[in-house]
């Protein structure tokens, strides 16, 4: 009689001490899906007025440790934005990119930017509209990916928003152009 | 024998040995560690409860796990604050049941909020006319009030890096080579500057030269941008010059209007330059009904494409029931039509000749059909 008295409380004291299970661990398996391991911002736009263009671009990697796996990690790279609007632009040469040069593939001709920064983000705010070429370029100052680069070209509406999230993979190619990714979220 | 003091006393007992196992399991297990820690920077958190075979396994959420030794972790946290900052350390972790074996797995989160500052955007005088010399001052405006800053770092191309304590920078413009200005703030605890905002100032060019010329001028552009001619196909020609000038060549006898553009940042500022005697537009009626016996109608006629400076010269050709109402010269006029009651229309002209620097148009004609009154009711007017 006394040892079930004392193990019927101590029964269900395990049992409710065990009733919250894991069912939504958010540690990413060991696999370079950008998917399983980025959550873009669901309003990256919170409090910016209605009436105001704003770009955001944001630079990151994917890492890797030994405890966490793969996993999104802010990086300054050398963000560059140039006005494209009567314009092809590409990126020919990445030590060009840098200094802010890319060629009109129209004309053949170098189009120069001082719209340069070094960051892993910033927002371009009140640009006006039309089309502009955003390139990103990872440092070459780490062992991976160095000099990197990808480039995305939008166009800019009238109070219109723009996050440009580029991501780079684990295994980002010296001075080679990686696809913008992941999606850019436009309001 | 027992008592029924002595059963009370046990039940209490043991309602207080269940409380006592359950208060250990609910709140006697903690993340310990910074609840406002600065961004950018290493914390150390540690799970004060034990785990089935000493296993934990750590996860975050805006922020990165430096290193981690059983149930200690270094993190640290992002520096950003989209969607007001979801910071949280979790700890995944194996409870053991009595007989000592594994009781499942379980977590427990440690919400944190980042010391970091609101994004901040800036407000201010966008578009500066070219020839501007002067104080201007730039507001930073925040954008999630739950994360103010105390100060301010204000950057410009031309080298200014100044810190405020107020959201405001004032600077003295003496040239235009100001093209952008950025902004971050800090909060009061931490170093870590905020997100950088970025405004581009552009300048208007000032256009300074002739409106219309006959064969050639000079035009002096202060902040100019990507310069070209526009419409000017067989018209005129655009020279550089250099030192902030170019000159625009009538191209033989040809006439038109064409426009000198500046484009800075992608917009684009023109001025419009008349090259010789371009052919008027006349805009008015070219079908006009009579008014019945005894009355007048007017109408009016207009030049869509006026020429500042230049003069112009109305007559009306073929009719003696029309005249002007306050004179035929102006590129705005009035006619006057009087009665006519005969069966059929009648056509006649209204003439224009335009007069310039460049000298005097041949006639320009447009040509108006008159029709009869219509059985004594006034015509609509036009």
């Amino acid at each position: 009689m006394k040892v079930k008295l004392l193990l019927l409380p101590s029964v269900l004291a395990i049992l409710l001490s065990c009733s919250k299970r894991v069912n939504d661990p958010f540690i990413p398996e060991e696999k370079n899906q950008l998917d399983s391991i980025y959550q873009a911002p669901k309003d990256p736009f919170l409090g910016i007025p209605e009436k105001m263009s704003v770009v955001h671009v944001q630079t990151s990697i994917v890492n890797y440790n030994q405890w966490q796996n793969f996993f999104v990690s802010p990086e300054k790279m050398t963000i560059v934005m140039w006005p494209s609007h009567d314009k092809t632009l590409v990126i020919k040469d990445v030590d060009k990119a840098i200094q802010g040069i890319a060629i009109d593939k129209e004309s053949n001709t170098e189009v120069k930017t001082d719209n340069i920064t070094i960051a892993s983000g910033i927002t371009f705010q009140d640009y006006y509209p039309g089309k502009y070429l955003i390139a990103v370029i990872m440092s070459d100052e780490k062992g991976q990916g160095k000099k990197a680069y990808s480039s995305k070209e939008i166009t800019i509406k009238e109070y219109g928003k723009y996050y440009m999230h580029k991501i780079f993979s684990f295994d980002a190619k010296e001075r080679e152009f990686e696809e913008w990714s992941p999606k850019i979220i436009e309001k | 024998m027992v008592t029924k003091n002595n059963r009370e006393m046990r039940i209490k007992l043991t309602l207080i040995l269940f409380l006592s196992l359950l208060l250990n399991r609910v709140i006697g297990q903690v993340i310990s560690g910074e609840a406002n820690p600065c961004p950018e920077t290493n914390y150390t958190y540690s799970f004060s409860g034990p785990s089935f075979g000493n296993y934990f396994l750590w996860s975050i959420t805006d922020g990165q796990i430096i290193s981690q030794n059983s149930n200690t972790v270094v993190v640290k946290w992002y520096n950003k604050v989209t969607e007001n900052g979801k910071w949280k350390l979790r700890v995944q972790y194996e409870t053991i049941k009595f007989d000592g074996t594994s009781g499942g797995s379980t977590y427990l989160d440690k919400d944190v909020k980042v010391n970091i500052p609101s994004r901040y955007i800036i407000t201010g005088d966008r578009e500066i006319p070219g020839d501007f010399r002067g104080n201007k001052t730039y507001t930073a405006q925040i954008v999630n009030s739950n994360f103010p800053a105390t100060s301010f770092i204000w950057t410009t191309n031309t080298g200014i890096q100044t810190t405020t304590t107020t959201p405001s920078f004032n600077i003295n413009i003496t040239d235009d080579q100001l093209k952008w200005i950025t902004v971050a703030g800090k909060s009061s605890t931490c170093p870590q500057w905020g997100e950088i905002f970025k405004f581009d100032i552009v300048y208007t060019p000032i256009f300074t030269g002739p409106s219309s010329i006959c064969s050639e001028g000079i035009y002096t552009i202060t902040s100019p941008g990507t310069i070209s001619l526009e419409n000017a196909s067989g018209i005129a020609t655009l020279t550089a010059l250099g030192n902030n000038q170019w000159k625009v060549t009538r191209i033989g006898t040809a006439s038109g209007i064409v426009k000198l553009r500046s484009t800075s940042n992608g917009k684009t500022f023109e001025k419009d330059i008349v090259l010789g005697i371009p052919r008027p537009i006349i805009v008015g009626p070219s079908v006009i009904t009579a008014p019945i016996t005894g009355k007048v109608q007017d109408y009016s006629f207009d030049i869509s494409n006026r020429i500042p400076g230049a003069t112009y010269e109305w007559s009306f050709v073929g009719s003696s029931n029309v005249e002007f109402q306050s004179g035929s010269t102006g590129p705005y006029v009035v006619i006057l039509v009087k009665s006519h009651t005969g069966t059929a229309s009648y056509f006649c002209k209204m003439r224009l000749k335009v007069t310039t620097e460049c000298g005097t148009s041949d006639f320009i004609d447009y040509n108006v059909e008159i029709k009869p009154a219509q059985g004594g009711v006034l015509p609509p007017e036009l």
